[in-house]
């Protein structure tokens, strides 16, 4: 390319009279073989050399798998949404999605979280949110993609999430006694979840903070939904209480 | 001619591939076509920003759309620039943004609110979180790498890159841009830049100012005619941002001294530059009106509930006559919405209307208090670590309850002192449905609470030292503390081991357990006849139970044993010890302390203070009968936004009771070092006495005191240039401390070691009593503090300014862990 | 001690603050007959959701301390169909109450 010589950066002079196909080549294996930066900066020369055609599109896509690995979300959602706008209409839409999916999902494999098996509900929601909506498009716009069971699987993964972290409020305003906030909560887990495992729990509780608002009436109708739904569930026998973790269980 | 699109045919396209052509369009094949259509497609393709011009033919019922693609960006090199690095110019033009809007690909998508946001707007959001390269940066502008070329982006860059250099006082600056056409329709850009010289501003004046001569007036404002240092700081170059705010400081000056109406308007600042534009004189025109005094106030408008007494208290400090000082009027409102706030009227409004008589000012403030809220939720984001449960429990307003404006200020200040978030900020959003009810946000940035590090050392006579320790305050996100550390040398072996949990009880009542042990036996090294030996173990369980909001009393019981063994000639002291107390002994510790804290952030603080009493002692039946009192109190004052002064003060006392006769020297008051007067070793304040080590040199043994005192004075500020990262802390102190008994020591030449009682010889000449005026020592330097990931570093270098013969200094000192 | 016998201790509780104190004036102009809007443009719309019921409205004021309730009010509202038929609770004699002191 025409820039003058002094500027260039190292990969783009060894790089110099090298085909599209040598570079991709040797950016894939750079990639493969995990040092993702160079696998980067050489996406990069290709596309400054060869905007157009295959290579581009898919260095493009390798590029935001390299940031990903690389844990930099930020740089590999700037890459899929560089993708996304010039490549409306691309065949790889699927997978860009789903990697999109992943950076947000971002899954906490450190060593430390595992210890200290944190779940999924106590972290920030926003989070789980956004990536539930990304696995969600892809499943509405590709239901014959490959990644599509994949992403439906982790949506319910979080759709878990989203349910544990109300039904915890729930649990922690009930424990404080703050019976009116925990009875909301609880009824939220109802309305936007019904189909998750906690559903009997959020019951139990709005009937354990209408007793303790002395609203018989509203936990009679509570008790029937629960009936009805539970039949043999135990808070129709004992009420509602907080399990209070010994001192030194984390 | 409306007709039905038999089908598309695309010509043209060169980097962007059929199918996208396709995918941007409206209408598909069998829609009818209309001129409107035609419009509809031709502005769709031009949105993408990828066509230049976009053709439309029609060959019976064949679309003919041939598009004319705007050339690859292939390249971007900037040369000339001097002042601001390439990088800096880049970054600048990539902030005018250029791309047209556009919302097809949701980039970070949140389904409901985000899919109507243009894509620049996204690509903001992302900005200003990511730490990005200038590439990326200029990649959101369509000036980047890859991008596709349109003009206007590039006129509009150059225009903010021209702006930035004004601002950096380059008023004749020259930019060349130069776009070269490449093959197969691609572009490289080139950027030439002549900076020409700085503009200095020579001379300032003030026109309309009768009460305050120019120069008054040109020490309140940040612009100067040239100083000592203006080379450096630059403060003699014009820029309409520096305007800004030395518009706000003149009329914060002028408010403070009673001229109500004072007015300055940007657009009267004159600039006159000289003809080669390296000189200009700035004009500022002001008009100061009258100056008022107060005359009466009265709060009016509908308060409810809220007695107008309460609130009339706050304008009481406005005295009738006084200058009117507008600081204060403002201080008294902002005091009375707070009021307001409390009790649920969180968009309460508070307006003064000022009637003027000759010059005198009566004010009425008018209030209005909007419709009672209350918090639907408290959405708490940005915890990826810490619990949800660990932020919630530190909240005073509830869910589903009146709205509360100080128990949120208060629930902000308790998160912050947790220590576990480096940036807490509580935010409220109106719920659609409901005007009666908000949404309280908060969002955390968290920071890691932990320290880790082992190191492996070696000291002359402790021999090869192994030494590990893990600390962390949010152990798992559970908010329970936990720290585990070991020591392992010939010579010295120690272990410790600590767990709080700050939530034993739902209200806030924390436990914590520790216990410890050490075994301490130079002997093994050394061999030598004068070294002694010493073993302390022990645990305590400590609980700590609120009494007040701010309050907090602590109430431990303990139990240590300690055992110190004696070799032929050990020193003096603990051949003392050992006569009086005997070899080992129980002790049953009982721990009483209050502490109160207002403080604004536990790593960073900048305002309020903290205060406590604590007493610690052995109880009855114990082995040694001793108690030891301290009580501290630290004060924050915020001087400007950087600038913190932390004034601090410690008194400590140990005494004896029962049947123990002096309080033995290992629980005596100590001082020196950092947290007490820096530059003097650790522990190395108070009567010393010296005596001959192994091979006969004169070693200083400190015996401590009874009674220990210091004060601190400290600047802090942030380190030059990392103003908004709060990370690093520097700041310039003065020390002063004192440890004393009281007894007199004379200053008797060394005796021979057969006689257990004598000491070594003491310092100076002739008898002495060791008084407080005579112990004190000060000290005054510099320090700095890093909250790193591994824990706070605190680094200071201290310069004895008073010290005595016998002083041990030690100018540099280090610290792992604690803040102060 | 475990932290149940702990909990007893008479130590600083922070107090618990549920629902909103509602206004004197607009609880004494509440009368049967109004529809939902006019009660809601009053005293605004209840926090207290009733799940699976919808013609009675509650209104719980109630601040708490350590398990024992320090301030109770509430106030519900009967409705048949979009009418307010019958209005009940501790709330409205407060409202009296605070009335005559301030010499409605």
């Amino acid at each position: 390319c025409a820039a003058n010589q002094s500027k260039m950066s190292p990969d783009e002079k060894l790089t110099q009279g090298w085909t599209a196909e040598q570079l991709y080549s040797e950016a894939r294996n750079e990639l493969n073989s995990g040092n993702y930066s160079r696998a980067v900066s050489l996406y990069d020369v290709l596309r400054a050399r060869q905007p157009d055609g295959r290579y581009a599109e898919q260095s493009l896509l390798d590029t935001a798998y390299a940031h990903y690995k690389d844990e930099e979300p930020k740089k590999a959602l700037l890459a899929l949404a560089r993708f996304q706008h010039h490549y409306p209409a691309s065949v790889d839409m699927d997978y860009a999605l789903y990697l999109k999916g992943l950076v947000l999902f971002a899954e906490d494999q450190s060593f430390l979280n595992k210890l200290s098996s944190q779940d999924w509900s106590d972290r920030d929601p926003i989070a789980n949110r956004k990536a539930y909506y990304v696995f969600e498009e892809l499943v509405r716009r590709f239901p014959s993609s490959k990644y599509a069971d994949d992403a439906t699987k982790r949506m319910a993964q979080l759709v878990d999430a989203l349910a544990g972290h109300e039904i915890a409020i729930a649990r922690y305003y009930a424990k404080r006694g703050a019976y009116l906030a925990a009875n909301n909560r609880a009824q939220n887990v109802i309305k936007d979840f019904q189909n998750t495992r906690f559903v009997e729990e959020s019951l139990a509780i709005m009937m354990f903070t209408y007793n303790k608002m002395n609203k018989p009436t509203l936990a009679a109708d509570v008790r029937r939904v629960l009936a009805h739904n539970f039949k043999n569930s135990p808070y129709l026998q004992h009420e509602w209480q907080a399990d209070d973790r010994p001192w030194w269980r984390w | 001619a409306d007709f039905r699109i038999g089908e598309f045919r695309i010509e043209g396209e060169q980097h962007t591939s059929e199918a996208t052509v396709r995918s941007l369009l409206p209408v598909q094949e069998g829609d009818m076509y209309s001129d409107e259509i035609g419009e509809d497609i031709i502005r769709q393709l031009h949105a993408s920003g990828f066509y230049e011009n976009v053709l439309l033919e029609q060959n019976d019922n064949m679309l003919i759309i041939t598009v004319k693609e705007r050339p690859i960006i292939s390249d971007v090199t900037i040369k000339g620039a001097k002042t601001l690095q390439n990088d800096a110019i880049l970054k600048t033009m990539s902030t005018m943004r250029g791309r047209s809007a556009d919302d097809d690909s949701d980039l970070i998508l949140n389904k409901k609110s985000d899919s109507d946001k243009s894509y620049e707007e996204k690509l903001a959001d992302l900005d200003k979180t990511g730490d990005e390269t200038v590439q990326d940066a200029l990649s959101s502008t369509g000036l980047g790498k890859g991008d596709f070329f349109s003009n206007d982006a590039l006129i509009r860059g150059l225009r903010s890159l021209d702006s930035a250099y004004k601002e950096q006082g380059k008023n004749d600056v020259k930019i060349t841009p130069e776009v070269q056409n490449l093959a197969n329709n691609r572009v490289a850009i080139t950027i030439t830049i002549d900076e020409g010289t700085t503009t200095r501003v020579s001379t300032i004046d003030f026109v309309g100012n009768e009460h305050f001569s120019d120069w008054t007036l040109a020490r309140q404002i940040g612009l100067t005619d040239g100083t000592l240092f203006s080379w450096l700081t630059k403060s003699n170059v014009f820029s309409w941002e520096k305007a800004r705010q030395d518009k706000k400081r003149l009329e914060a000056f002028y408010h403070r001294k009673g001229f109500y109406d004072f007015t300055m308007d940007l657009e009267d600042v004159e600039r006159q530059l000289n003809e080669d534009k390296k000189r200009e004189t700035i004009t500022i025109k002001i008009n100061e009106g009258q100056r008022y005094r107060w005359g009466g106030f009265d709060v009016v408008g509908d308060h409810k509930e809220v007695p107008k007494e309460k609130l009339m208290k706050h304008l009481s400090k406005l005295k009738r006559g006084k200058i009117s000082n507008h600081a204060d009027l403002q201080a008294a409102m902002a005091a009375i919405k707070l009021d307001l706030q409390e009790a649920g009227y969180a968009y309460a409004d508070v307006q003064a209307a000022p009637q003027r008589e000759g010059d005198v000012l009566n004010v009425n403030v008018n209030v209005s208090t909007g419709p009672r809220i209350s918090v639907r939720q408290i959405n708490i984001t940005g915890n990826n670590k810490t619990r949800d449960e660990v932020l919630r429990r530190e909240f005073r307003q509830m869910e589903a309850a009146a709205y509360d404006q100080k128990k949120i200020n208060r629930s902000a200040q308790r998160l912050r002192q947790l220590g576990y978030f480096e940036d807490v900020n509580v935010k409220n959003t109106p719920v659609e449905q409901d005007e009666h009810q908000v949404d309280v946000d908060v969002k955390v940035k968290e920071r890691n609470t932990g320290s880790l590090n082992a190191s492996v050392g070696w000291s002359q006579d402790d021999g090869m030292v192994l030494a590990g320790s893990v600390a962390q305050d949010n152990l798992f996100g559970t908010g329970k503390s936990g720290s585990l550390s070991v020591s392992r040398s010939k010579v010295r072996q120690q272990g410790s081991l600590s767990f709080t949990d700050p939530y034993f009880t739902p209200d806030g009542v924390s436990m914590s357990y520790s216990l410890f042990g050490s075994n301490y036996n130079p002997y093994k090294q050394n061999n030598s006849p004068r070294s002694y030996k010493i073993a302390r173990y022990g645990g305590q369980a400590v609980m700590g139970i609120p009494i007040t909001e701010y309050d907090r009393v602590n109430v431990g019981l303990g139990v240590e044993h300690i055992k110190v063994g004696l070799f032929s000639q050990s020193p003096a002291r603990y051949r003392r010890y050992v006569d009086e107390y005997g070899e080992s002994n129980w002790l049953y510790k009982g721990i009483l302390s209050w502490y109160r804290n207002t403080t604004d952030d536990a790593y960073w603080p900048t305002r309020g203070y903290s205060i406590g009493i604590n007493a610690e002692g052995a109880l009855p039946g114990s082995g040694l009968e001793y108690y030891q009192l301290s009580h501290h109190q630290t004060w924050y004052f915020p001087l400007t936004r950087d600038f913190t002064l932390m004034l601090n003060g410690q008194i400590g006392h140990s005494g004896r009771y029962g049947k123990t006769k002096n309080v033995p020297f290992i629980y005596a008051q100590t001082g020196g070092g950092l947290g007490s007067v820096r530059g003097f070793e650790t522990g190395s304040l108070g009567p010393k006495a010296y005596d001959f080590d192994i091979n006969g040199f004169r070693t200083t043994e400190t015996y401590g005191g009874t009674n220990a005192a210091n004060v601190n004075a400290e600047l802090l500020f942030p380190f030059p240039g990392m103003k908004d990262n709060k990370s690093v802390r520097m700041s310039v102190f003065a020390d002063a401390g004192s440890v004393w008994d009281g007894k007199t020591y004379t200053a008797a030449p060394y005796h021979s070691v057969s006689n257990p009682y004598s000491h070594g010889g003491y310092y100076g000449t002739g008898s002495r009593q060791s008084t407080f005026k005579e112990e004190l020592r000060y000290s005054a330097g510099a320090a700095i503090t890093w909250i790193s990931p591994m824990g706070p570093i605190k680094l200071s270098y201290a310069y004895p300014l008073k010290k005595k013969e016998g002083d041990e200094v030690q100018r540099f000192q280090f610290q792992l862990g604690t803040v102060f | 001690c475990v932290p149940k016998v702990v909990e007893k201790l008479p130590y600083y509780k922070m107090p618990v603050v549920q629902g909103t104190p509602l206004d004197t004036e607009a609880v004494l102009s509440l009368q049967t007959g109004m529809t939902r809007e006019q009660v809601e443009l009053l005293i605004g719309a209840p926090l207290l959701r009733p799940a699976f019921r919808d013609n009675q409205w509650d209104y719980n004021y109630q601040i708490m301390r350590g398990g024992k309730v320090k301030e109770e009010r509430n106030l519900s509202i009967y409705f048949n169909g979009n009418v307010v038929a019958k209005i009940t609770g501790s709330a409205l004699q407060y409202a009296r109450e605070q009335a005559k002191q301030k010499g409605l």
